[in-house]
């Protein structure tokens, strides 16, 4: 117990989760001290501690071990290859598992549970004051009466203090109206508020998750490289999941995608202006080879051409009366010249030159209105000039309506 | 479970395969086969195979098809052997990659100045013959690529020639998955040759030649972060007992191999953990041997050997084309490394060494004994640079020829020929710079195939696929001698002298040039079309996304339907882009063809003016049989004397496909070609179309589909009633009159000839619309001369037969042409033939006809003075003739 406290100051990011296991361990610590030591003086990481803390606890069931680690492992590599939602289910269902295990044990476990809302408190404490200090201050106490708890003696002892436990509960302002329930729930949100704490204050950086997240690792193990694992299958498959239709090969983004369709192109077209069978070519010299060139070589996108100019005789015609040929009217109803015929590219018609209809709206769009109404087809310097002669015509118009 | 499947079947089967589990194959030695992935996915070494898409692995190929999550493939042809396997070491092989691509992203996070950490893993793969030390390269090989490393791939394997051809050491930068059928891409390899199909002739020169790949990859790894981040993989020789086990720790020590991976060996896989025990970070990884990898005894090695020098020259399917070339002896030099046969140690005194040092470089006399070997053409400058350089490519020797010290070899790389045998002494000089700029040292791997190995037989090359364009000019060049004088009587000025002086040749020239309209006007017309085709695609893509856009802005989407949208209007952009890359190709290549027709009537001149009335001819010819519908020939002159740009191949093709169709009685893709052209056509007031749709409604009047053929009438002949009034009302009339009518007025309608009307008539529209002639051009060529020589004599019985008149075909053409204009008048003796003026002056007869003199004093010297008339029997004495005069 000193040496604990001894290297308190040493420590100041392990400082709570150290007190936290080494009080756990004290009703080992009557049976075996020696196991306590290496235990201490291993640097290991915040994942292995409790499949180590199992392991010393449980040496002669070997058994029951063995599968635990293995859902222990899949969870991790479910955990890492999935996604973040995936990996909240995996997390939350994770706990329950521990709870039933703790649950299983006798006397250790009973322990276990009862020390879980001590150290929730100061959890919470710590994560209400920003203050260095002051969340070790505010541990301490929690951690003082602790020891009194566990004094050696029967199991009746242990009774009396999971009493005392209870009613020291109400003391802190923690209700728990479910005990099992609550504490699947509690350790889940504590465990994760204690990551960001810790990551906040820098003791954890992100770079220790990298190896974490790979199950293979980039070492050679003989037992690791014999067993399948879905990850690296999955690398080269299911994570790419773009595949080109041609020639097989993946993509994870749609940028590398359509660059490689362009590829396709190129080479096809290449491949087709090659009219008579193509020779090997040269070997690269060494230079070229050192100077690491493409193998394929991108070629140049050809410039688009440059704005075309506007073209003048367009804007003339477009300026211009005309109207569509007609086979029935060649000339003109008003002054009875033939109407010069030429063909609009635009319009794709022959087209009467400085036509207009005789009943349209003057410089307005003729659409809309049904041909009958246009009338017959004039010369539209014919219209301008008389206007006498179209209020004539509508006269002769009227007479016929009457008759 | 394992089930054998040797059989010959040739019918489709297929075969569905479990998760992990093989399907190992052994194609036949004769067919190919064909295999495609139905479903599931699948790999060959590493290689993800496309979903569908049927593959040809050529004959003797041994493959396996390997499945992580389960797939059904399909097989077409025969195998030797196919059986599925489900027990293989692929898992080990996988998390051996991932191991390495755990490297290599940790190299990749390593800062680039610390050469130690950005390194990638050095992977060496060891192990016995046929054990699978190439596939197993391959397959690490491919899924790094596939994962977007770029290893480099080290092939230290002489015996096999992975990267080029057996006999050498090379190494190339992996950047795709490694084709299951191809093999490794033969792009940017590095090469060092050996020689050799074993390393126990020469061990010194393959450890320099191995210290010399390692070197320079070493250097590119300096200048390549990349590079250096993907690693290498190498793969090794079988041999690996004795020598060969030193050769092994030479090349993982040279190449500083950090993972060894020992495939299916314990005893090299302990040797090596104990050796390499004292090197720092040395991974040594025993793998298991897969069960798919077939035994191959040293018959079958050679036989390969050589299938790989041939598939290195021909392709693996027949697809290249090697040239073959003619070089004098004293252009190249040949070189042997490793001095002449050592004498064995028994003959020399005991303790003496062999005199003979391994990397001397030996100059070769050529002879006979170079006759079928593979020479190496080497980038050395100087002779000892051999063994340090790299390699360019390979010559395989097919004849010598001491007696003109020449010899005939295959090389790789185009030669310009040309000047082979137009000029020889021009040629030498051209085939020894280009010889010389490419190789200027060569070295053998000759000598060592007498003694090792079988030699390379490669099937001797066929004539067609040796290049003889050059042989081929030459003799076109000796048509132009005969063809020019028949080409005097079809220039335009007849009447003018070929012996004329040349500046004179200008103004008949340009009168020539006057004919060449259609020779400018066609291409321009076709490259006008294709740039109203890409501008209207441009203008129709470009309208439909900014209608999407602006329908994007108008509704509120969510998230992901704009996300979705969005990428839709960019895929139809991307699409727009390819095919704008295609369009703006094909305008190239069009605007070239003209620019390459003005530059040949700018060449045109009195220095080179035969020449260029030669390919004159010949463009002509070409049209009149394009027109004629002779493309095979056409298109074989023109190849023949390289006219492709100068004639129209292209858009008589575009036509023949049409008239073909008319011919058999479809209208379908000309009712198509004048969709195409609709606007031009209705700019010509073109009635194609119109005539088209009659004749469709005609046919289905001929087989009493009445109905069909009203319907028809009423969508497609209406529009035409506004402007073809009177022709429809005859035409709709035939549902009355019916197909067997005998009224002569719509009998004609439902005769078979209006099929030809209608070709001859899209014949007409054809050539109007691009601007061509409607005559051929060697009709028009060859009027404008017989319009000098048509008098009302030739179309007589007794025309002479040198007159071009006096045979049918000609009389035909002149028939529209006017009588040439005759100055004076010329008198023909009935008797000679021959002209008669004033040095043959007529004389006449007492009954008043007229003959030459010549003839009648010839005549009198027969009759002893006595004149016989030919015509009336007449007997009158030589004195009794009076000489007539012409005015």
């Amino acid at each position: 117990m000193q040496l604990c406290q001894s290297k308190m100051p040493a420590r100041d990011g392990v400082l709570e989760m150290g007190r936290a296991r080494s009080l756990t361990i004290p009703p080992v610590d009557n049976i075996r001290n020696t196991d306590i030591n290496p235990y201490l003086v291993r640097p290991t990481s915040f994942e292995i501690r409790p499949s180590t803390n199992l392991n010393v606890t449980r040496p002669p069931t070997l058994n029951p071990i063995t599968p635990l680690q293995k859902r222990v492992r899949n969870q991790f590599e479910a955990t890492h290859t999935s996604d973040p939602i995936v990996n909240h289910v995996n997390k939350s269902s994770f706990m329950p598992e521990q709870s039933f295990d703790r649950i299983e044990n006798k006397d250790a476990s009973i322990s276990k549970i009862h020390q879980l809302p001590n150290q929730h408190p100061g959890l919470i404490s710590s994560n209400q004051q920003n203050h260095g200090q002051a969340p070790q201050l505010q541990f301490f106490p929690s951690q003082d009466p602790t020891p009194s708890q566990f004094s050696p003696g029967s199991s009746l002892q242990l009774h009396d203090a999971s009493i005392s436990t209870a009613m020291s509960n109400p003391l802190h302002g923690i209700q728990f109206p479910s005990p099992v329930q609550s504490f699947a729930n509690n350790p889940f949100i504590r465990y994760t508020s204690l990551i960001s704490s810790l990551m906040s204050q820098g003791v954890i950086s992100l770079a220790n998750q990298l190896p974490a997240q790979d199950s293979i690792g980039t070492e050679f193990n003989p037992d690791i490289l014999k067993v399948r694992h879905e990850s690296p299958a999955n690398a080269l498959y299911r994570d790419l999941p773009r595949q080109c239709k041609t020639c097989g090969l993946r993509f994870r983004c749609q940028e590398k995608h359509s660059s490689h369709m362009d590829w396709h192109v190129t080479k096809n077209r290449m491949s087709k202006s090659c009219k008579q069978k193509p020779s090997r070519k040269w070997f690269a010299s060494l230079k070229l080879w050192l100077s690491g060139a493409e193998a394929l070589g991108t070629e140049s996108v050809p410039h688009f051409l440059a704005t075309e100019s506007i073209d003048y005789e367009e804007r003339k015609d477009h300026e211009e009366f005309a109207v569509p040929t007609e086979e029935d009217q060649s000339t003109c109803a008003l002054c009875g010249e033939s109407f010069d015929e030429f063909y609009s590219d635009e319009m794709e018609e022959w087209m009467y030159r400085g036509a207009a209809y005789l009943n349209a709206p003057a410089r307005k769009t003729s659409a809309g209105m049904d041909r009958s109404q246009l009338g017959p087809i004039i010369h539209a310097k014919c219209r301008s000039d008389s206007n006498l002669q179209c209020a004539n015509e509508e006269d002769t118009r009227r007479k016929r309506m009457r008759s | 479970m394992a089930y054998g499947g040797s059989g010959s079947a040739s019918t489709i089967k297929q075969v569905k395969l479990e998760r992990e589990s093989e399907l190992r194959i052994e194609v036949g030695n004769d067919a190919p086969l064909r295999l495609r992935l139905l479903n599931g996915t699948a790999e060959i070494f590493g290689t993800e195979l496309p979903p569908e898409i049927w593959l040809n692995f050529p004959p003797r190929l041994k493959f396996a098809v390997f499945t992580w999550y389960g797939a059904t493939i399909e097989m077409d042809g025969a195998t030797e052997t196919d059986y599925t396997a489900d027990e293989t070491p692929m898992v080990s092989y996988v998390n051996v990659h991932a191991v390495l691509d755990g490297r290599r992203s940790r190299a990749k996070a390593s800062s680039p100045d610390d050469s130690v950490s950005s390194q990638g893993p050095r992977v060496i793969v060891v192990g016995p013959t046929d054990s699978g030390k190439s596939t197993l390269s391959r397959m690490l090989l491919s899924w790094a690529a596939k994962q977007g490393w770029k290893p480099t791939f080290v092939d230290l394997d002489i015996g096999q020639g992975s990267i080029t051809i057996p006999g050498c050491i090379a190494a190339t930068p992996i950047e795709m998955p490694i084709d299951p059928v191809e093999g490794i891409p033969l792009e940017m390899p590095l090469v060092y040759f050996y020689g050799h199909a074993t390393p126990s002739n020469n061990v010194e020169l393959y450890k320099v030649l191995v210290k010399e790949l390692a070197g320079m990859i070493e250097r590119q790894f300096t200048g390549n972060a990349e590079s250096r981040a993907s690693g290498m993989v190498i793969n090794t020789m079988g041999w690996i007992e004795g020598v060969g086990y030193d050769l092994l720790l030479h090349a993982i020590r040279t190449f500083k191999a950090n993972v060894v991976l020992v495939l299916g060996q314990e005893k090299l896989c302990s040797m090596l953990k104990d050796v390499l025990k004292s090197e720092p970070k040395v991974d040594v990884v025993k793998l298991q041997r897969s069960g798919g990898v077939v035994s191959r005894n040293a018959k079958v090695r050679q036989k390969a050997r050589s299938y790989r020098i041939r598939e290195y020259f021909y392709g693996l399917s027949n697809d290249l084309s090697p040239h073959s070339n003619i070089a004098n002896f004293s252009d190249l030099f040949v070189y042997r490394v490793g001095g002449g046969p050592q004498a064995p140690r028994s003959a020399l005194p005991i303790g003496a060494e062999p005199a003979a040092d391994p990397t001397r470089v030996v100059p070769v006399n050529i002879n006979r004994d170079l006759l079928h070997l593979v020479l190496a053409v080497s980038f050395a400058k100087e002779p000892d640079e051999i063994i340090s350089s790299n390699v360019a490519g390979f010559i395989y020797v097919t004849d010598i020829d001491i007696q003109s010290s020449k010899f005939l070899m295959l090389l790789e790389v185009e030669l310009q020929l040309y000047h082979v045998y137009l000029n020889s002494r021009s040629g030498q000089h051209m085939l020894h710079k280009t010889v010389t700029q490419g190789m200027e040292h060569l070295f053998t791997l000759g000598v060592d195939y007498l003694t090792n190995m079988t030699r390379p037989t490669l099937n001797p090359v066929s004539q067609s696929e040796i290049p003889f364009s050059p042989l081929l000019t030459m003799e076109m060049d000796s048509l132009p001698n005969g063809n020019n004088t028949s080409g005097t009587p079809i220039s335009a000025t007849a009447t003018a002298n070929p012996a004329q002086p040349p500046s004179s040749n200008l103004p008949q020239l340009t009168e020539s040039l006057k004919l060449e309209h259609q020779f400018l006007r066609v291409p321009f017309e076709y490259y006008k079309k294709t740039l109203r085709a890409n501008h209207r695609a441009v203008e129709k893509e470009m309208s439909a996304v900014i209608s999407g856009v602006n329908e994007a802005a108008a509704t509120d989407l969510s998230p992901d339907d704009a996300v979705n949208h969005l990428n839709s209007l960019v895929s139809r952009l991307q699409g727009l882009k390819r095919k704008l890359e295609e369009g703006s190709r094909a305008e190239h290549l069009q605007a070239q063809k003209c620019r390459v027709r003005l530059d040949h009537l700018e060449s045109a001149d009195a220095e080179n003016m035969s020449e260029w009335n030669n390919t004159r001819m010949k463009r002509i010819l070409v049209d009149y049989m394009l027109r004629m519908s002779y493309y095979d020939t056409a298109v074989k002159l023109a190849e023949s004397s390289n006219l492709q740009d100068l004639v129209d191949i292209d858009v008589f093709q575009e036509a023949k496909k049409v008239i073909d169709a008319l011919q058999n009685k479809d209208v379908a893709p000309a009712l198509a070609w004048c969709a195409d052209n609709k606007s031009r056509l209705k700019k010509s007031k073109s009635k194609l179309e119109f005539q088209l749709r009659l004749q469709e409604f005609i046919e289905l009047v001929r087989a009493e589909n009445n109905l069909r053929a009203i319907t028809y009438a009423r969508k497609y002949l209406a529009p035409w009633g506004a402007t073809h009034m009177k022709e429809l009302q005859r035409v709709i009339a035939t549902l009355a009159f019916k197909r067997d009518t005998e009224c002569a007025t719509y009998k004609v309608l439902f005769e078979a000839k209006q099929w030809d009307y209608l070709v001859d008539q899209f014949k007409q529209e054809f050539c109007k619309l691009y601007g061509m002639t409607l005559e051929p051009l060697l009709n028009i060529y060859l009027q404008a001369g017989l319009s000098a020589l048509k008098t009302p004599y030739c179309y007589e019985d007794d025309c002479t037969k040198e007159d071009p008149l006096s045979q049918e075909a000609f009389r035909t053409l002149a028939m529209p042409l006017p009588y040439s204009k005759q100055h004076h008048s010329k008198l023909v003796c009935y008797i000679t033939k021959e002209l008669m003026d004033t040095e043959n002056p007529p004389q006449v007869l007492p009954n008043g006809y007229v003959y030459s003199t010549k003839a009648l004093e010839e005549m009198a010297k027969k009759n002893n003075g006595t004149i016989i008339c030919p015509r009336t029997g007449l007997v009158c004495s030589y004195t009794e003739l009076v000489k007539a005069y012409i005015s």
